[in-house]
């Protein structure tokens, strides 16, 4: 029986809010969901600041896509009166829209949740940009948004974040780290004493009371009581000696998930970024004949800027631009002779070189979602803008005076949809947000381009960076 | 990746910043215990200690991009939360009423197996017991690990009215201690 010491006092209280650990109350969380609610309810421009990155790269896209369209209906007579597979192209784009809105009507008559969830398995779900802004623009882009927004609260819902190992409530966090001379409150004791939880059902050992083998705990515990024990001894023991009083602790476990819904699968855990930009560099082998793809060619240089939006967990948009310089060689006969001077004999052999501006409008796919890295697929279209042509000929036989080469000193114009993309790729992550891809790819004329009308073909290997930018609200 | 915080972490805090709500809850619920025993040893009972809590984690979820993912989480956490009730402490101050508690004078001396018996969240509800100025200086001295003079500045009293009252709610403790323990020695007996 003695008077307990400031320095005692003080241990006792710390060791006991150290391992005081309260029972989680979900009805706390409730509280403060409502609050958060309500404040991101009063302030209106939260949804906007949240939706911002989603609704700028859409609108981007959309953008890209509506210029596109209007140019291909309006534009100059060069590419309206061009009839080489003129009919693809809109073809694709009635189907595509047809698509579009028969899904609209069906997805009216499902609820949200699951029309979140069908538009991030169906690969219909794409749209055609440029439709859509010859529609109502507005219309569309709300519902379209409103579409979007859902299947990623869906799927955010279902990428569910490892739940971790609960937190226990010691004080070390907060915990100044001072020395006694700097004036802290007399007595104030740092502890380093290190808890080890031995797990659900198992007493925990404190540290200190060890039992010897061979010596009940009984037995222990009573011998050091006659011995006389300190508080904080004694605040120990009363665990062990009252352990069916139901106290929460020592082997508290954070084990019951409330109402979280059972861990996905492994592949739904993985992030998909909102949107992305990627820079990239590819030797870019063109021909017009596909049996001359392997045999040429010298490569010419192709540089790319890319952005990137994710539609659902695995489709995205791409689109952006891309310059590239095409070196080839054509017969005479798949060069479209279109001066006005017409020689009594064209050229043998064509060769050209030609700096190239590309406008890809792509969708991916991702086939497979690792958390380091991925495999994917892609489709889409391009449009070609020649910017310099030079072309030399050649001719086998004799012809009179003939032209040798032809260098343009102004762009053709733009040849829209002139051709259908494919590629494969794998991407791996060096950061969270920082990705590097490696994608081979092959381009298919839709329809000639250039002076000539050729129609050329395109391969390579893009070799990119990925940057995902964080925005925060 | 910090040293200081794990990649799960990072990862939910990313989330977090982002508004999802799932992504919160989990992040509550993870510190729920550590921030609640917090906020109890700064809190007259456990409603106030709540309202702390929540008030404290509401800071968390809207200032977050304030916060230097380079440093420990828990410990930014741990200053927001006492930043929090040390703002209900100023409030309250203004408006505050000498406030006394009750205490056994009888019993100078304290029964050691008596003590044992006592739990943690009964030492912590003496905690609570002390007067407001009392406790917030004990907790912030003994438990938190303040020095006087932060005390001082933080509460805008003087470095001496810090030492005092840490003095006070160290022989009020005691007094409730004794009393406890007297309490709990009678009804073994019986």
């Amino acid at each position: 029986m003695k008077e307990l010491s400031d320095e005692e006092l003080d241990e006792l209280f710390r060791k006991s809010v150290e391992e005081f650990d309260p029972k989680y109350e979900a009805s706390d969380w409730q509280d403060l969901r409502r609050r958060l609610d309500e404040a991101d309810g009063i302030t209106g421009g939260w949804w906007f600041r949240k939706s911002a990155p989603r609704l700028a790269s859409l609108l981007l896209l959309l953008l890209v896509g509506g210029i596109s369209i209007y140019y291909y209906y309006t534009g100059d007579t060069t590419i309206a009166s061009s009839t080489i597979n003129k009919e693809a192209s809109p073809t694709v784009i009635s189907s595509s829209s047809q698509n579009k809105k028969s899904e609209t009507k069906a997805e009216s008559s499902i609820p949200p949740r699951r029309r979140a969830a069908l538009s991030e398995d169906e690969p219909d779900s794409e749209i055609d940009n440029g439709k859509l802004v010859r529609q109502d623009k507005k219309q569309s882009l709300v519902s379209e948004q409103r579409g979007i927004r859902k299947a990623r609260e869906d799927l955010s819902e279902r990428i569910q974040i490892k739940e971790l190992p609960r937190n226990p409530a010691s004080v070390s966090g907060v915990r100044k780290q001072t020395t006694p001379d700097r004036g802290r409150g007399a007595g104030a004791i740092l502890l380093s004493q290190k808890i080890d939880n031995p797990g659900i059902g198992k007493p925990m050992d404190i540290g200190r009371n060890e039992v010897p083998t061979g010596v009940s705990q009984q037995e222990s515990d009573s011998t050091r009581f006659q011995n006389g024990l300190s508080p904080i001894d004694a605040l120990s023991f009363r665990s062990k000696f009252l352990s069916g009083d139901g106290l929460p602790y020592p082997a508290v476990v954070f084990d019951q998930p409330l109402d979280i819904p059972a861990p996905p699968s492994e592949q739904l855990k993985i992030k998909v970024p909102q949107w992305s930009v990627r820079v990239g560099i590819s030797p870019d082998i063109s021909t017009v004949r596909l049996s001359q793809m392997m045999q040429s060619i010298t490569p010419g240089p192709a540089a790319s800027l890319l952005v990137e939006g994710s539609i659902s967990q695995r489709w995205s948009l791409q689109t952006g631009i891309i310059r590239s310089l095409k070196i080839y060689q054509a017969k005479g006969s798949e060069y479209e002779w279109t001066w006005t001077y017409k020689q009594p004999q064209g050229p043998s052999s064509v060769n050209g070189n030609c700096t190239v501006f590309e406008l890809p409008v792509n969708i991916r796919f991702d086939i497979s979602q690792r958390p380091m890295s991925r495999w994917f697929v892609g489709a889409g279209v391009s449009s070609y803008k020649m910017q310099k042509e030079k072309y030399t000929y050649e001719y086998y036989t004799y012809v009179h005076n003939p032209i040798k080469s032809w260098e343009s000193k102004t762009s053709s114009g733009w040849s829209f949809f002139s051709h259908a993309n494919a590629s494969v790729g794998y991407e791996r992550f060096i950061t969270k947000r920082l990705s590097l891809i490696a994608e081979p790819y092959v381009k298919i004329p839709l329809r000639g381009v250039g002076i000539g009308k050729v129609n050329l073909y395109s391969t390579g290997i893009w070799f990119s960076a990925r940057y995902t930018p964080v925005f925060r609200k | 990746m910090s040293e200081h915080n794990s990649a799960a972490i990072l990862d939910l805090l990313d989330r977090c910043l982002q508004g999802d709500r799932r992504s919160q809850e989990l992040l509550y619920k993870q510190f729920y215990g550590y921030a609640m025993s917090l906020c109890m040893r700064y809190a007259r009972n456990r409603d106030e200690a709540q309202e702390i809590l929540n008030d404290g984690f509401f800071k968390v979820f809207t200032k977050l991009e304030t916060f230097d993912q380079k440093r420990p989480f828990k410990t930014w956490l741990g200053r927001v939360l006492i930043n929090t009730a040390l703002d209900q402490y100023r409030r309250e101050a203004k408006h505050q009423v000498h406030e006394d508690i009750h205490t056994a004078d009888n019993i100078a001396v304290v029964n050691e197996s008596a003590i044992s018996r006592l739990i943690h969240e009964e030492l912590l509800e003496l905690v609570q017991l002390l007067p407001t100025a009392y406790r917030t200086v004990f907790s912030m001295a003994v438990l938190d690990g303040y020095t006087h003079e932060e005390i001082a500045a933080e509460l805008d009293i003087s470095v001496g009215a810090s030492k005092s009252n840490l003095s006070r709610a160290r022989g009020k403790l005691k007094e409730m201690l004794s009393k406890k323990s007297m309490e709990e020695y009678e009804r073994v007996v019986r």
